[in-house]
């Protein structure tokens, strides 16, 4: 499926943690039991990969059947967004669509604001998940943004491969305390599904 | 005392109204809540069943399937029927359990309707029931009971397609139905085999209804079209289901044969523009190796233009360089062979 | 990872298989019991240990799943009859050479009752219609030298129409191509001196684009790379005599990656989890390929190629002179 299930703006300083500023998920296709623990990750994912990005960097960072792409911009403003999808959409518009996001949010919510991110109204995040399910309406704003080397982005397997020496997921997980008990078993369960085919 | 949660959990299973089904991992003791209260999950009713959305904690139900698998060996009907509820859950390629509701059927002790209800809620529940093929069989035993053949045997209309006495007379509105549960098993789990030959099932009852002795303006015909669009946009969205693209070209081959002149006029439109939306895609996705697929598959159903769309399609994908794009040389230039 | 074939741990592994029997994994796989013995025994033959199990434990399990109404086989005591186990059943005995302890007259009755008007076979009396029960009951009339009692043209005249534009063959009239299903059809058609109804260039083209960069080969487009699919593509490409077409050596250290070098048994991929079949499927594949020291398997009817021998039942290709 082609799928975009969060995006996410965050404020990412050089160290310390992230604060998610903005965010609009689409868990449709999940089950009624799985949606919370599947919020609570998307969030996790999010902040986890963006806290691990260098400022200027672009990096998309697959973990099972999820790629999160995140561009952390950096500068003063110390701004950074998420998009976590699934493996088949396309990595040139999610990128492309990162940037729209960031522009538009620092648009249209002033810094001011940026402290108390409950108070953030940014409605048009919604919007976007929903209009850029099909990659292809990205492609008027590919135009616009022409200077995306592709060639810049850094595509990692696994998510371990952007930890630090001596982090684990499964660490990080258990540590987390934004993840609720049944979370941290739904993601114990949740290992690779063999998808055996024993048809004869 | 523990024959009693078997029962408990059929009689959820079967009976009450239920939006969807599912295993969650673990035992209820993760599942418990401090104090406990009316309507929550307790020892006693150790289920998660919250706004008609039902729950099965995966070890409970493990718990419950040797009692299960003992039950069904018994005389009683009734221990039959929810002994095969529970292990199906939990084991959906139990063939036995499901012969056995299918001998409840036909002893008239379950419904032929209250199964068809129940296999829907199965199907969706995992990943294994959702691509499992006696689960999809069983449905189709179940519309040979329901509803009548449409026609007498015709021959084959076209490659891949059959007309035969052995086709079911759905009404629409079940089929509609059809539709959106095959959807579901796709999404949960993607290129689903059985669904989707499941899919070809539900197509060729249409094109059986449609062609028995129906008037112009058969219920089915504006179904067909408007699902034929639908698995234009899902192979869109689904750019690595190849089961769909399969299926989609085997419409268009059937569409082509003209084996329905009664409504070429609706049909025939359906067909036009499919090799430039199968170039368009290719150029979006070009690590896909499914659309690459329904190009080639675009290039053989045109015997006559063959060579032309060949042509096209590699002048027009040159930028697109790439592991595919190079099959896809190799496989026009073994073709013209 | 190991670069060769574990054999005596593989050995060891499949005879320790029957000794869970109270795990839940052994009840949630009872449905395809005989099926998995089956899957073992030829898996020991192929390594040169055909007498790793004891025989007749063996046979007196396979009596034990009689079902003496249907007058079939199930795949564990006390399930109905199926087609499926009803070949797995009648394999064993062959392996064992123990014919004389099956009712054959009744078991062909059951299969042939299975045959439908289309000239598909179901699987049993319910009727779930499968182009690979109508391999099963080729074969198994085959084996029990009982193939003039089928329809044998009605049986093609479906398979035929199975064929789709790719040139594969799927599981009923219009499902899409699959490997395994491909691999059913091709030798259910090789078995009824039928293969040309198979347009071999393009099948042998499409089986050969099974397989991946990584060597693995997968059971169709956009699917993982699987071991079970090194038998299912590899015995048509042999049936059709296009092994050449695909990287034999690739395909053999993927096989080899996946299987488990502390506890024996081979996965679907490297890392997962063992299981019989693909300790079987992965074995057959490197037998097909040539793996030294290995028994030659029968592609066609995935048996030990001298049991097939003996019975005169050499096809195609593999048929040799002396059976001519």
């Amino acid at each position: 499926m082609v799928k975009i299930f969060s995006i996410s703006v965050l404020q990412a300083p050089p160290s310390g943690a992230s604060v998610l500023l903005a965010t609009a998920n689409d868990l449709s296709s999940f089950s009624f039991y799985q949606k919370g623990s599947v919020g609570e990750f998307m969030t996790f994912f999010s902040k986890t990969v963006a806290e691990r990005t260098p400022q200027g960097q672009r990096q998309s960072v697959q973990e099972n059947n999820y790629t999160a792409h995140v561009y952390n911009r950096g500068g003063s403003e110390q701004l950074a967004a998420v998009i976590i999808t699934d493996q088949e959409y396309p990595v040139r518009p999610a990128f492309s669509l990162l940037a729209k996001v960031m522009d538009e949010f620092t648009t249209k919510v002033p810094q001011a604001q940026w402290a108390n991110p409950g108070t953030i109204q940014f409605p048009e995040m919604a919007g976007y998940i929903s209009k850029y399910q099909d990659p292809r309406q990205a492609d008027t704003i590919m135009r616009v943004q022409a200077e995306l080397d592709e060639t810049k982005i850094v595509l990692h397997k696994t998510i371990e491969s952007v930890l630090q020496r001596g982090e684990r997921l499964d660490t990080l997980v258990d540590r987390s305390n934004h993840l609720s008990a049944q979370s941290k078993m739904f993601y114990k369960t949740a290992k690779k599904q063999n998808s055996c085919c024993v048809i004869m | 005392m523990a024959n009693a949660l078997v029962h408990t959990l059929a009689g959820l299973l079967m009976e009450n109204p239920l939006l969807s089904l599912e295993i969650v991992p673990g035992n209820i003791g993760a599942y418990l809540v401090e104090p406990p209260s009316p309507g929550q999950p307790s020892k006693e009713f150790p289920f998660l069943y919250t706004d008609g959305h039902l729950g099965v904690p995966k070890k409970t139900l493990h718990h419950l399937y040797p009692l299960a698998l003992e039950l069904l060996n018994t005389e009683s009907r009734k221990d039959q029927l929810d002994a095969s509820c529970v292990i199906l859950l939990a084991n959906p390629a139990h063939q036995t359990a499901m012969n056995t509701r299918k001998r409840l059927i036909q002893s008239a002790t379950l419904s032929a309707h209250a199964e068809l209800n129940f296999s829907a809620r199965l199907l969706p529940s995992s990943r294994p029931a959702s691509k499992e093929s006696i689960l999809w069989a069983h449905r189709r035993w179940i519309f040979s009971v329901l509803y009548p053949p449409a026609m007498p045997y015709f021959e084959a209309p076209s490659p891949g397609w059959v007309c035969s006495s052995e086709d079911p007379e759905i009404p629409p509105d079940v089929i509609e139905k059809e539709f959106e549960l095959i959807s579901r098993c796709c999404e949960m789990y993607p290129r689903n085999y059985h669904a989707w030959s499941h899919y070809h099932f539900v197509v060729q009852c249409i094109h059986a209804s449609l062609r028995s002795s129906h008037p112009a303006d058969s219920p089915h015909l504006p179904l067909f079209a408007v699902e034929f669009l639908k698995l234009r946009r899902w192979i869109e969205s689904h750019v690595s289901d190849h089961s769909a693209v399969h299926q989609f070209c085997s419409i268009i081959s059937l569409l082509q044969s003209s084996d329905l002149p009664r409504y070429q006029s609706v049909l025939a439109p359906l067909v036009d523009g499919q090799f430039e939306h199968a170039l368009g895609l290719v150029a979006s996705f070009p690590s896909h190796e499914s659309l690459w697929m329904y190009l080639r598959a675009m290039i053989t159903l045109s015997p006559v233009n063959a060579t032309t769309l060949a042509g096209k399609a590699i002048s027009s994908t040159a930028a697109l360089d790439g592991p595919f794009r190079q099959k896809f040389v190799s496989w026009v230039k073994f073709t013209e062979k | 990872m190991s670069t060769e074939l574990l054999t005596a741990l593989h050995v060891s592994y499949i005879q320790n298989l029957g000794n869970s029997t109270d795990d839940l994994m052994y009840h949630l796989t009872a449905h395809l019991r005989l099926n998995a013995i089956y899957w073992g025994l030829t898996a020991l033959c192929i390594m040169g240990h055909p007498d790793a199990l004891d025989k007749e434990d063996v046979i007196r399990f396979v009596e034990s799943c009689w079902d003496e109404k249907a007058g079939g086989f199930g795949a564990h005591p006390a399930h109905d009859a199926h087609i499926h186990p009803t070949l797995s059943a009648i394999q064993i005995l062959i392996t064992y050479d123990a014919l004389d302890r099956l009712d054959v007259p009744r078991v062909v009755k059951f299969i042939l009752s299975l045959q439908q008007p289309s000239g598909v076979f179901a699987g049993d009396s319910f009727g779930e219609i499968d182009t690979r029960f109508s391999y099963i009951a080729v074969n198994a009339l085959s084996l029990l030298g009982c193939l003039d009692q089928l329809d044998k043209d009605k049986t093609v005249e479906y398979i035929k129409q199975c064929r789709n534009f790719d040139g594969g063959f799927g599981s009923t009239i219009g499902a899409e191509s699959h490997a395994a299903q491909v691999t059913v059809c091709v030798a259910a058609l090789t078995i009824l001196d039928r293969l040309d109804e198979v347009d071999i260039e393009t099948l042998a083209w499409w089986l050969a684009e099974r397989q991946l960069p990584n060597g693995g080969l997968n059971g169709r487009p956009e699917k993982l790379e699987d071991v079970c699919y090194s038998y299912w593509v590899l015995s048509a490409l042999s049936i059709l005599d296009k092994v050449a077409w695909i990287d034999s050596e690739k395909l053999t250290s993927f096989i080899l990656s996946a299987q488990d070098i502390e506890k024996g048994g081979i996965a679907d991929r490297p890392g997962d989890m063992v299981d019989v079949f693909h300790t079987q499927f992965g074995i057959a594949g490197l037998s097909i390929l040539g793996y030294p020291g290995l028994v030659e398997l029968d592609p066609v009817y995935c048996m030990p190629a001298p049991i097939i021998e003996a019975k005169g039942l050499r096809k195609g290709r593999f048929r040799t002179a002396r059976n001519d």
